[in-house]
């Protein structure tokens, strides 16, 4: 119940703080059963509710990132448009993983970066790729070791949505942190 | 030399001034006798001649009168001994001269032969000689023919020579007529082009011709497709003849640069643009037009 | 004396002619409408059972296809003529048709049909071409494609590329999975061939200049690397799988070297791989994004995308070491660019105010034409002769083409799945 009522919050949150956020982003954020909601969800928190990151007993505990109640859960990154820098709300989210993998050496992790389907396609390989690197170079500045990281680039070839709106676009913007196997 | 000097010398050798001294007094007797010696032989000789041609004359002249008296009657006995001696001579001589007679009777016989047979030979040399005048004389008479034919040929090529020169005068004269006349035409047609022209050039011609031109350009470059290979270097110069409907008869492509293709969508712009547009006034309307198509 | 009296009299009558006496017309704006041609379907001249002609039909829709002609369409023919006896220009004339096409096939034993065709122009009443070919069955629509060849070069002064073909690449999604394929076919889109299937990204194919061969990424492994891979044996070699970006490979026009983009030394730059010893050369060095080489005639100098400046530009760098020159500065985005093999024009991505457009900038005056109206066009691909430049329309996930003078564009055949990144090979033999 306490949950639902921060989800609540956050959804009230989200939507001040994407008003800020680009015009391109805004349709995506709106949206309350998407991707995007939810990472609006975990950056809202991230700022002044570490306590509900922290309610459980052992937040970078080995399965946390399977645990639908732990912001591990989240595993997207959104991105603007043509842009590789992480979002502000992004932030919190990243060094969480960071930290996460600080503390499981063991844990292996793959970073997929995506673009929309706007502009070349090479040119949007690269660009995915410094959306990557970007959140890599976060990752281990958290105390993530470079060999846990892995980091692929799929530019516009592999779109969660495939309409050509700035709905679709906003989803397909991002970077999939994959956790490899336990 | 002083005298003090030849002192020296005496005293020095007095043997050899001696015998300078005895030679030079011995020149001069010498000197002295000799002019002596050469007066006096000539005069001596003179008066010894004279006298004795007169002594030898009168007593020569008496011994050789005996002389030739002795000498006379000596010849005579000689002659006749001589001649008796002649006549036991004589009959020797005469056997000798008839032997003599004979043999140069023989000898004018042989010669006369001799004679006979040179005259035989000559005889023959004469007629041989004949023969060959005879043959020079035809042989000239040949010649003279031949130089006759020459003269007559070269006589007939002369003739032949005048009368080619008094054609090619007689054309060139035409010739000359026909150009002066041709000139004068050009004359004529050019005051006549430059008063057309004076009229041409006025300014309500001039603009005439150019709506006329302009209309042309533009309703032929409707009908011109370029083809995908014009560029700015390409140009073609097409010289069409129109009627004065403007129905084009003939296209003919002058000087062109560009490819095929080029060519063939200017020639045909003009032929797809027949009739060409109607000309304003008599006086603008050309028959032949050229088109200068640039590949631009 | 003849000759002289001839000179003199031709002097006379130059200086007596007035210069007005011809008119001189003076033409530099023709039109660039599409070239009006008749093509009568071609017959069977033989008392057999006729075989299926109808690929003779792509000799229309070759022309057509090209912007350069207008075919009158079949059902508007004025009349069929089989032979020069019953050919009667003057109402094509009328009807301002400039060139007439005719054709019979006929049986020419073992199975061979002798081909033959007459090019006609209308105006002039000249036959312009006459050719007899001899084809079977199979080889039908590459010898009508071979006409369009013949007829093009003659109408247009350019070498056609109607027989050349098309490298491209398919995606079929079905929920979770994908099915992506590389595919070359004729440029019209027909005979299709498939030259790689994968269940994950195969991209930026660009072809041998002789032909023969593609160069690919492919992401089978799970991660980019690039493959050339020879197309009459399907025999092919990875050459390229550094850590990180290994795209955008492109073969340079004497064949001898790869260009593509690495990101093994940071980030995305350009590098050149030699293909005989496969040694690498590093052309730029940029911590922004540097991709999408493209060479120029010379096999040295490149065209490359980077966003050094913040938005994706066009630049130049003319070798190894050379300092990189901006080409585009029209446009906020400027991207994917490919070079005509005259080495005249630059056809790219280009985005106004909101859509991805194809352009062509001329590269020696830096004029920018924009051809297309988006809204996400991508992947320009020059024909070999320079005429027509395919592409993508990303909103469609289809291919189109467009004359390389924007007059004429068309979509191509609709394929199953999305289809994307033509790519024109050169000449063939």
């Amino acid at each position: 119940m306490r949950n639902y009522i921060l989800l609540m919050l956050a959804v009230f949150l989200l939507a001040g703080c994407q008003s800020d956020a680009t015009k391109e982003d805004a349709a995506g954020a709106t949206t309350t059963t998407t991707d995007a909601v939810e990472t609006g969800k975990l950056a809202a928190d991230g700022k002044g509710q570490a306590t509900a990151f922290t309610a459980g007993e052992e937040p970078y505990r080995k399965d946390a990132i399977n645990d639908a109640t732990s912001p591990l859960s989240q595993q997207v990154i959104y991105f603007d448009f043509n842009a590789s820098t992480i979002k502000e709300e992004y932030r919190d989210l990243i060094t969480w993983h960071g930290r996460y993998l600080a503390s499981n050496a063991d844990m292996k992790l793959r970073l997929e970066g995506h673009t929309d389907e706007r502009g070349s396609r090479e040119y949007n390989v690269a660009l995915a790729d410094s959306r990557a690197q970007a959140v890599s170079r976060m990752l281990m500045f958290q105390g993530a070791a470079k060999k846990q990281i892995e980091v692929i680039s799929y530019g516009e070839e592999k779109p969660v949505a495939l309409e050509h709106n700035e709905e679709a676009w906003s989803k397909n913007r991002r970077v999939q942190l994959v956790y490899e196997a336990i | 030399m002083k005298d003090g000097s030849l002192l020296g010398i005496i005293r020095y050798d007095s043997k050899a001034f001696y015998i300078a001294l005895i030679l030079h007094l011995l020149i001069v007797v010498v000197l002295v006798v000799s002019v002596n010696f050469s007066e006096r032989p000539v005069t001596a000789h003179k008066e010894v001649e004279t006298v004795q041609a007169v002594v030898v004359d009168s007593q020569i002249i008496q011994a050789e009168l005996d002389k030739i008296k002795k000498s006379e009657a000596r010849k005579k006995q000689k002659e006749e001994s001589r001649l008796k001696k002649l006549s036991d001579t004589t009959r020797k001589e005469e056997q000798k001269q008839r032997q003599a007679q004979e043999k140069r009777r023989l000898e004018e016989q042989r010669i006369a032969d001799l004679k006979q047979k040179r005259l035989a030979e000559e005889k023959q040399r004469q007629i041989e000689s004949q023969q060959l005048a005879d043959l020079k004389k035809k042989k000239q008479a040949l010649e003279e023919q031949r130089q006759a034919e020459q003269q007559r040929l070269s006589v007939l090529q002369k003739e032949r020579q005048e009368e080619e020169l008094a054609r090619e005068n007689a054309k060139r004269a035409a010739e000359e007529e026909k150009q002066k006349e041709l000139n004068a035409q050009a004359l004529r047609k050019k005051l006549a082009e430059e008063e057309q022209q004076r009229y041409l050039n006025s300014d309500k011609m001039k603009k005439l011709r150019s709506q006329y031109v302009k209309s042309i350009e533009r309703h032929v470059g409707k009908n011109w497709i370029k083809p995908a290979s014009a560029n700015k270097d390409m140009f073609c110069n097409v010289i069409i003849t129109q009627n004065r409907a403007g129905t084009v008869l003939s296209v003919k492509t002058d000087e062109c640069k560009g490819d095929k293709a080029f060519q063939l969508s200017v020639e045909r712009a003009v032929l797809k643009a027949s009739p060409l547009p109607d000309a304003p006034s008599e006086d603008v309307f050309d028959r032949t037009v050229q088109f200068t198509f640039v590949g631009h | 004396m003849k000759a002289l009296l001839t000179f003199t009299c031709i002097l006379i009558y130059a200086w007596a002619t007035p210069s007005y006496a011809i008119l001189n017309v003076e033409i530099t704006q023709g039109t660039e409408d599409a070239l009006p041609i008749a093509i009568v379907p071609f017959y069977w001249d033989s008392k057999e059972t006729a075989p299926d002609l109808s690929d003779f039909n792509v000799i229309a829709s070759d022309l057509l296809r090209s912007g350069r002609f207008a075919p009158v369409p079949e059902d508007k023919l004025l009349s069929r003529p089989t032979s020069t006896e019953n050919l009667d220009f003057s109402s094509w004339k009328v009807a301002g048709i400039d060139n007439l096409v005719i054709g019979s096939v006929r049986p020419a034993g073992n199975q061979q049909f002798a081909v033959k065709f007459q090019l006609f122009d209308v105006f002039k009443g000249e036959q312009l071409l006459g050719y007899s070919l001899t084809a079977d069955a199979s080889s039908l629509r590459y010898t009508a494609h071979h006409i369009s060849d013949l007829i093009y070069q003659q109408l247009t002064g350019q070498k056609g590329a109607f027989n050349t073909k098309v490298a491209y690449v398919t995606v079929i999604r079905d929920k979770d999975t994908a099915s992506y394929k590389l595919e070359v076919s004729d440029t019209d889109g027909f005979n299709p061939v498939t030259i790689l299937t994968s269940s994950q990204p195969v991209m930026s194919p660009s072809w041998s200049p002789d032909g023969s061969r593609l160069a690919y990424v492919s992401f089978e492994k799970r991660r980019a690397q690039i493959y050339t891979q020879i197309l009459s044996s399907g025999e092919r070699i990875k050459v390229s799988e550094f850590a990180g970006l290994n795209g955008a490979p492109v073969w340079s026009p004497d064949g001898k070297k790869l260009a593509m983009t690495l990101s093994k030394d940071g980030n995305a730059d350009i590098y050149v791989l030699t293909l005989k010893d496969k040694s690498l050369q590093r052309m730029s060095k940029h911590w922004g994004i540097d991709t999408e080489p493209t060479w120029l005639p010379d096999s040295r100098s490149l065209v490359f995308t980077s966003n050094r400046s913040g938005k994706p530009q066009l630049y130049k760098v003319d070798g190894p070491g050379a300092k990189p020159r901006r080409l585009t500065f029209e446009g906020s985005y400027n991207s994917s660019a490919e070079i005509s093999k005259d080495g005249q024009k630059m056809a790219f991505v280009y985005k106004d105010k909101s859509a991805f457009k194809i352009a062509t900038m001329d590269l020696e005056t830096g004029v920018i034409e924009v051809l297309t109206d988006g809204p996400l066009d991508e992947s320009p691909s020059f024909a070999p002769n320079g005429s027509m430049i395919l592409y993508a329309e990303g909103q469609r996930a289809a291919l189109a083409a467009v004359s390389a003078d924007g007059r004429f564009k068309q979509r191509l055949v609709a394929k199953e799945g999305e289809v994307r990144e033509p790519s024109w090979s050169p000449f063939l033999q």
